[in-house]
């Protein structure tokens, strides 16, 4: 179990990408058990807790458990496996009382869920659910009181004596968490210069200056320079930080002199790592390109290479000189098959629509709502001269109120599961393609029972045209236009990145398609100048 | 090198369709009618489902009805189709709107997969 610890933008969280793969702007080598990992199933095989963990808000811990399992668990499982699995994981996570609780949804202040050290223990629960090799964690513990972080952290380490690799990147631990690792990754970073020179392309990265055990961190660390000896009673996790703010010594200087040292030498030659049977060994450096604009930019910056290089760190057996562990990616993922993704996605994205409030309630509310105020002020047209006007406007009006409910019904909803797409679209749980579809069709349900509601009760109140079979036919066209804009949102959900660009984007769009309806100009009166509209 | 006055302009790229009588660049070929001064055939209009599902429920509600005009009433309309003619929306475009409609649910989902998939792996590698 590894703790990378840092100063704050030292890059902690871009080496840890950097090394799950999740980004791949960088160069260097990422070697598990000596060799180059595959992409692909490195991806599959190595399970990332995120700083920020995602959720589809409206499952129960139960059902997000339930669903995780069934799409990334061995597909020869049973169903009765499966739940049996969720079962004890919920039970071995502490989360058994909660399980049927929602889970919430923190962007959305409606919902109440449940409670922070919950949430992180659910998204460790949902990685450890596969079981997987190598294990990630990014700030697992930041925003948790001291007992629910020893908490996460003896998890990690129960995790870890199975014969995983753990990493974590950790802030502020108190100093029981950090006895708890057992080695120590440090991260340092030269801070900007005083007198505002823009430092090269090498000194504006991170850089490894410790790799090894913990114990002998304090050790290493003295013998470089009294300033850097740990004093006895500190917190080391805390003096590592504070000592490196403000010595006089350049990150680079550091690294090098750690390369040089006895500790890295054994690292590199380490026969068998204490935990685990996998070993990662990461050529990528920290965070080269993290602050410096000119670097991020360019992807793969070239001179980004030597210092990444330089910052290689081995945290395993090199081939050569060491015991074969085999191949990381020897246990293949294999995805459900297309259509038990499919049924299993609708199933879930079912689950978690019909309990959204602004889905269900608030759309019924409304529907009903509207369709009552609407029927009574256009209450049994009469059909005269008088009538044409009131029946055209009830016409537009049913038009537009159907249709703007489902546009801003997607714009609130769809983008909010994005980042939980793209997560699980990285970890390989499913298909693009299924996922879209599924959703489609579960969302579907909802577009056809309240455009059908509110038609029932507005087109009988204002009479339209007494007769069942234009009725049916009306509906149907209402049905047709709600369902256009429907995709429409999805569109514009696709393309903004969170749901307030997208609530934004929507008027912009929808305003221009809204005055050529032809309801407020006949088109063929629209002025020359503006046609290219 | 000059065009002889009587040879017609040629359509010269299949962009270009001769409408009233000059050639017009045509991104969509679904035109209600010919503008005489269309230059630019791209229009909002065009994705208007406000002016599809407008279209379609007003046929439906005024093709073949009577308005009733009493004795020295002055009436503006005295049937549907008479309404139908003042929003100049004639009967017969009611397969084309339910089409387009149906098409546009279509059209916009299927970009939409793809504005998402686009989306997925430009982000991944931020």
């Amino acid at each position: 179990m590894v703790a990378v610890m840092g100063s704050s933008g030292a890059g902690k969280t871009t080496f840890l990408n950097v090394l799950a793969r999740r980004n791949t702007n960088m160069e260097g080598n990422i070697l598990a058990n000596g060799r180059p990992v595959d992409p692909e199933t490195y991806m599959q095989n190595s399970a990332y807790v995120m700083q920020e963990d995602l959720f589809l808000g409206n499952l129960t811990c139960y059902e997000h458990l339930f669903f995780t399992g069934m799409l990334r668990l061995d597909q020869s499982m049973t169903e009765e496996q499966v739940i049996a699995q969720v079962e004890s994981l919920l039970k071995a996570m502490g989360l058994w009382d909660v399980r049927n609780n929602v889970i919430g949804n923190v962007g959305r202040g409606l919902q109440r869920g449940i409670s922070g050290g919950e949430r992180k223990r659910l998204a460790f629960a949902s990685e450890i659910i596969t079981d997987p090799p190598v294990f990630f964690a990014d700030e697992p513990t930041s925003g948790l009181d001291s007992a629910k972080a020893l908490n996460i952290v003896m998890m990690m380490k129960q995790v870890a004596s199975l014969g995983r690799t753990v990493l974590a990147t950790i802030h502020q631990p108190s100093s029981q968490i950090y006895n708890e690792f057992g080695y120590l990754c440090l991260i340092h970073k030269d801070p900007p210069a005083e007198d505002g020179t823009r430092p090269t392309e090498e000194e504006a990265g991170g850089h490894i200056v410790y790799y090894g055990p913990r114990e002998e961190a304090i050790e290493y660390f003295a013998g470089i320079d009294d300033s850097l000896a740990c004093p006895n009673h500190f917190n080391p996790a805390d003096w590592w930080l504070l000592a490196l703010e403000h010595t006089l010594f350049k990150a680079k200087d550091l690294a090098d002199r750690f390369r040089a040292s006895e500790v890295y030498r054994r690292m590199q030659a380490r026969p068998i790592p204490t935990y685990g049977q996998v070993a990662l060994s990461a050529g990528a450096g920290a965070a080269n390109a993290d602050t410096d604009a000119s670097s991020t930019s360019g992807n793969k910056a070239p001179a980004a290479a030597p210092a990444l290089s330089s910052g290689k760190v081995s945290k395993g057996p090199m081939v050569e000189d060491a015991m074969d562990l085999g191949p990381l990616d020897a246990r293949e993922h294999i995805q459900a098959p297309w259509c038990k993704q499919c049924c299993l996605l609708q199933r879930r994205s079912f689950a978690a629509s019909s309990r959204d409030p602004l889905l269900t309630y608030a759309r019924l509310g409304q529907t009903l709502v509207i369709a009552l105020i609407a029927g009574l002020i256009f209450l049994r047209l009469s059909n005269n001269q008088q009538g044409v006007q009131d029946r055209n406007g009830a016409v537009f009006f049913i038009l537009i109120n159907q249709s703007m409910s489902s546009v801003f019904g997607v714009l609130q909803s769809f983008p909010l599961e994005k980042p939980v797409l793209r997560r699980e679209l990285e970890s390989g749980s499913y298909r693009s393609d299924t996922w879209y579809l599924s959703r489609s069709v579960s969302e579907v349900s909802f577009q056809f029972i309240f455009p059908i509601l509110f038609c029932s009760i507005a087109y009988w109140m204002m009479g339209l045209r007494d007769d069942f079979g234009t009725f049916l036919a009306f509906t149907g066209i209402v049905l047709l236009a709600a369902n256009t804009a429907f995709s429409l949102g999805y569109m514009i959900s696709a393309l903004a990145p969170s749901v307030e660009i997208a609530l934004a984007l929507g008027p912009v769009t929808i305003l221009p398609l809204f005055l050529f309806s032809g309801f407020f100009i006949n088109t063929a009166s629209i002025p020359v100048y503006f046609i290219w509209l | 090198m000059s065009t002889p006055a009587h040879v017609p302009a040629p359509v010269t790229a299949s962009v270009n369709i001769v409408i009233s009588g000059r050639p017009t660049p045509v991104l969509l070929l679904i035109r209600s009618r010919p503008h005489p001064y269309s230059f630019y055939t791209f229009r909002s209009e065009y994705f208007s489902f406000f002016k599809y599902g407008f279209s379609a429920l007003s046929i439906v509600i005024w093709d073949g009805v009577d308005i009733p005009c009493e004795a020295g009433e002055k009436c503006l309309f005295e049937s549907g189709a008479e309404v139908l003619d003042y929003l100049n929306l004639p009967p017969s475009n009611l397969v084309r709107d339910l089409a387009v409609l149906a098409g546009m649910v279509i059209g916009f989902r299927v970009f939409a997969y793809f504005f998402l998939i686009l989306g997925m792996r430009t982000k991944a590698n931020e």
